[in-house]
């Protein structure tokens, strides 16, 4: 007999079909890391807006650049970009999340309108002031998405820790002597953690989407170096001449946001008991 | 006392209102394919009478209701059978035929009062609205006929009920103001689907009565769905007892009660709480483990507008008692009467605002960190929903151990050794205990819950509502075990309970409350057969019961405790309690009556 989870996912074929797209973007980002078949950003004025060909698989954009070496590359940056916003975002958001819905008072109001502020701005304001302030970088990108959504994952699990401190267990688990952060990491987090395992992966597709939006208005990562975000920006002039230039990037997107959507549904079953029967 | 019933308005020989033959209800599970939840089911319902569909969870009682009114969930499908509503034919009827009967032929009434209302309409918006689009009256003439009709539920003020917003009233308002809007159609079809089981015993009779004398006034046929046997009795004229879908018994409800013939109707009959003549309770002069005096809890509510002040509602005032070694202490009362706050407080789940509470002569009121760890390894806490007070995420065995934690000198193997061993003695053995609680029904929940508790051999329990969610042959057998493991375990009681039924069967000695506070304290056989404060006789009175026959049978019975005057020189304490009766404003006093029962009175 299969062990319980291989079952359980082969029964399931969301998690097949996101997992095998998100094996294949981390397999692209891992090659693009590793090697091109071109270099993705080194010009080539001979090969200007090649359509796919024999050479260049993908065609080449306006600079004579292979697009599917610099899709490969962009894969690295964009995906590294999306994970880290994500990561800061989630780790940092369910903690003050968890940690105000449960215990109250007035450091956690205090909190609270600060993080009230922050959702005042657009997010992609916020994240333009932020980048303003540090320049064009990498990690600049990471910082400044990952603060313009931590109020998003706050609330989100906030409201979530609030439902759930008024449940029976929770008191059960008081009423057993168990201290408040015991309580609060054995019961409360991980009841909370189907809203934010859904809201993770959708906050990946954001953070992909504002990462090519900076991109297009020149914060985000700095040209040359790739990015899908850019690329997708940059094909804009030439769509009607080269409609490769859009579509390679796009369906990048595209499959990710897909892949990892359907990735975290499937997370979301299989990390609560109550669905392992279905 | 056995009640005779006015005979049935129509005993002419009419064709039924109601008629269904040979009913098959479906439903759509997704590993099994379909599954039948309503077989072969017949029902002839004539004008005037009331007919009353009984079964526990899971016995097709609501299917067939929304059957009727072509309301089945999407999952569910009519499988076959006919049901007929005077000359029309319900199954296979279109959606346009359906509506004109829905609320003008058929009315509804359904369980929850508070939701069935729409919040964002007047209530006089909401009568008038089915009103004039079924019969076409102006609104002048809906108007005067809701307020007629508003009047004949026994609302004081019906203009101002007709102007006032739903969420003004409690439940037992909003569900006369339902009634109200449902029969003012003036229907041919009453349908209440448990009208009154979210409501308290007082307001349950209020509300069964008048739905009862305005149907028979109409003539108007009921078919009334609930799962409670007693008031089924005391006021359908037939009953059907259903389970699993299958119909069990069906005719005149004296003479199934009288003598039931299958035996799983005697089941359900036997499985109603009954006093039973247990030990006598420990003597007057066992040591009090729980001793409370002046105990006051209030809550702050914040005002709408933030710069008003906040009003303070006093939850529990002025309250006095204790809990001897061994004895079952119940508090009874209607919701909002603070039995459950002073649990709560017991627990030092609350924070008190006045007042002391010793624990086995030590205060705890308070106490912090350890000490307080300390107080909770040796009083635990029964939780009322089963469904919410168990961590979906855990195993049993890992909910269970997780009251030992805080035990010292245990290891991890140990706890979860003792947790198995608890489990198998509230009767979930062996593979249990690597189970999650959604594969578990509510009784096993609650046996998981009273298994947790009782882990740390506490010496005592603090059950609020432990059986309330529960179907009569789970809650005896919940009710069973606790009582075994009082024996065995000798752990001190505080069981908090609306329904008196369940007290009688479990209580040594009986508080009861009202607006948070106690009225009358004594011993179970003082508090229900010399009730003293007039509030405890219309509790009791209001509470229906059934009472086995020497035969062997059943009968109705009515409570028959006279009414009682307050000791000399008081009179009965009444904030609200004793309706008709001017308030006494000043603070109660307990005097004492005859030994060990007290009742609060004021100096006349």
């Amino acid at each position: 007999m299969k062990p319980s989870w291989i079952r359980v996912v082969l029964r399931r074929p969301n998690a097949l079909v996101g997992g095998g797209l998100m094996a294949l973007m981390l397999l692209a980002a891992t090659v693009g890391a590793l090697r091109t078949p071109y270099d993705p950003i080194i010009m080539d004025f001979d090969a200007i807006l090649q359509a796919p060909s024999a050479a260049h698989w993908l065609g080449t954009d306006e600079w004579g650049r292979d697009v599917l070496s610099r899709l490969l590359a962009g894969a690295t940056i964009t995906m590294w970009i999306g994970l880290l916003v994500v990561v800061i975002a989630v780790v940092v958001g369910t903690l003050v999340g968890e940690l105000t819905g449960f215990m109250g008072g007035w450091t956690s109001r205090c909190i609270m309108a600060l993080m009230d502020a922050l959702q005042a701005f657009p997010s992609l304001v916020l994240a333009l002031g932020v980048m303003a302030v540090f320049g064009p970088s990498r990690h600049g990108v990471v910082a400044a998405l990952g603060l313009a959504y931590l109020p998003a994952v706050v609330r989100v699990v906030r409201s979530s820790v609030l439902s759930l401190r008024e449940k029976e267990y929770v008191e059960a688990s008081r009423v057993a002597g168990n201290s408040e952060l015991f309580t609060l990491f054995r019961h409360v987090l991980p009841n909370s953690l189907s809203p934010i395992i859904v809201l993770a992966t959708a906050l990946f597709g954001w953070a992909v989407l504002s990462e090519s939006a900076l991109s297009f208005l020149g914060l985000g990562v700095p040209p040359p170096a790739p990015s899908w975000g850019g690329m997708l920006a940059d094909s804009r002039n030439y769509f009607e001449r080269a409609p490769w230039l859009a579509i390679a990037p796009g369906l990048c997107i595209s499959l990710t946001l897909l892949g990892i959507n359907l990735l975290g549904d499937a997370l979301r079953d299989l990390l609560d008991p109550r669905m392992k029967n279905l | 006392m056995t009640i005779e019933k006015p005979p049935a308005a129509s005993m002419r020989g009419d064709d039924p209102v109601l008629g269904i033959e040979g009913l098959q209800v479906d439903v759509r599970t997704p590993e099994r394919g379909w599954r039948r939840v309503v077989r072969d089911f017949d029902l002839e319902l004539q004008a005037g009478e009331i007919t009353a569909l009984v079964g526990e969870s899971g016995s097709g009682k609501t299917m067939i209701g929304r059957a009727i009114l072509g309301l089945l969930p999407p999952v569910a499908e009519v499988r076959g059978g006919d049901i007929r509503f005077g000359d029309t034919a319900l199954v296979g009827a279109g959606e346009a035929q359906l509506r004109r009967l829905r609320g003008r032929e058929i009315g509804m009434v359904f369980q929850e009062p508070m939701v069935s209302l729409n919040p964002a309409l007047r209530v006089g918006a909401q009568m008038t609205e089915a009103l004039r689009l079924h019969h076409g009256v102006s609104a002048g003439q809906a108007r005067s006929q809701c307020l007629a009709m508003l009047e004949r539920v026994r609302i004081s003020d019906p203009v101002a009920c007709f102007n006032a917003w739903p969420h003004q009233f409690s439940g037992g308002m909003r569900q006369r103001i339902m009634l109200a809007s449902v029969l003012v159609m003036r229907p041919r079809l009453l349908i209440a689907d448990e009208p009154t089981t979210a409501l308290d015993a007082i307001v349950q009779k209020e509300v069964m009565d008048i739905m009862v004398s305005l149907s028979r006034d109409t003539s108007t046929a009921i078919l009334l769905v609930s799962h409670d046997l007693s008031m089924v009795a005391h006021y359908a004229d037939n009953v059907i007892v259903l389970r699993k879908g299958e119909t069990i018994e069906s005719g005149r409800c004296t003479d199934i009660l009288l003598s039931p013939q299958h035996e799983y109707t005697r089941t359900l009959l036997g499985a109603l709480p009954s006093r039973t003549t247990t030990a006598a309770p420990p003597s007057a002069d066992a040591r009090p483990l729980v001793e409370v005096q002046s105990l006051r809890v209030e809550f702050t509510r914040k005002a709408v507008l933030f710069w008003r002040k906040p009003t303070i509602v006093r939850a529990v005032e002025d309250a006095d008692f204790s809990i001897r070694e061994h004895e079952t202490l119940a508090v009874v009362g209607e919701s909002g009467s603070g039995k459950t706050t002073i649990g709560r407080a017991l627990m030092r789940l609350t924070e008190t605002q006045a007042g002391t509470i010793r624990f086995d002569a030590e205060e705890i009121t308070g106490l912090d960190g350890a000490a307080l760890k300390r107080h909770r390894s040796r009083a635990q806490m029964v939780f009322q929903d089963p469904y919410s007070s168990l961590d979906p995420r855990m195993n049993l065995g890992d909910i269970v151990a997780e009251g030992l934690r805080n035990l010292p000198g245990l290891s991890k193997v140990e706890r979860k050794q003792r947790a198995c061993e608890m489990l198998a003695e509230v009767g979930l053995p062996g593979d249990y205990a690597d189970r999650h609680p959604h594969e578990l029904s509510g009784g096993q929940r609650q046996r998981v819950c009273i298994a947790r508790a009782i882990v740390s051999r506490p010496r005592f329990v603090v059950a609020d509502e432990p059986v309330s969610a529960l179907d009569v042959t789970i809650q005896k057998q919940v009710l069973d075990l606790l009582e075994t493991l009082q024996t065995r375990f000798g752990f001190t009681c505080l069981f908090i309970s609306h329904d008196l039924g369940v007290v009688e069967q479990i209580a040594d000695r009986v508080l009861v409350m009202y607006r948070g506070r106690i009225l009358e304290s004594g011993s179970r056989d003082d508090i229900y057969d010399r009730p003293l404060h007039p509030y405890t006789r219309r509790l009791l009175q209001a509470t229906p019961r059934i009472m086995r026959t020497e035969s062997g049978g059943y009968r109705l019975h009515e409570h028959e405790a006279l009414p009682r005057e307050a000791p000399p020189g008081y009179r009965h304490y009444n904030h609200g309690s004793i309706p008709g009766v001017p308030l006494t404003p000043e603070p109660p006093l307990m005097i004492e009556n005859s030994p060990g029962h007290l009742v609060a009175c004021v100096p006349t």
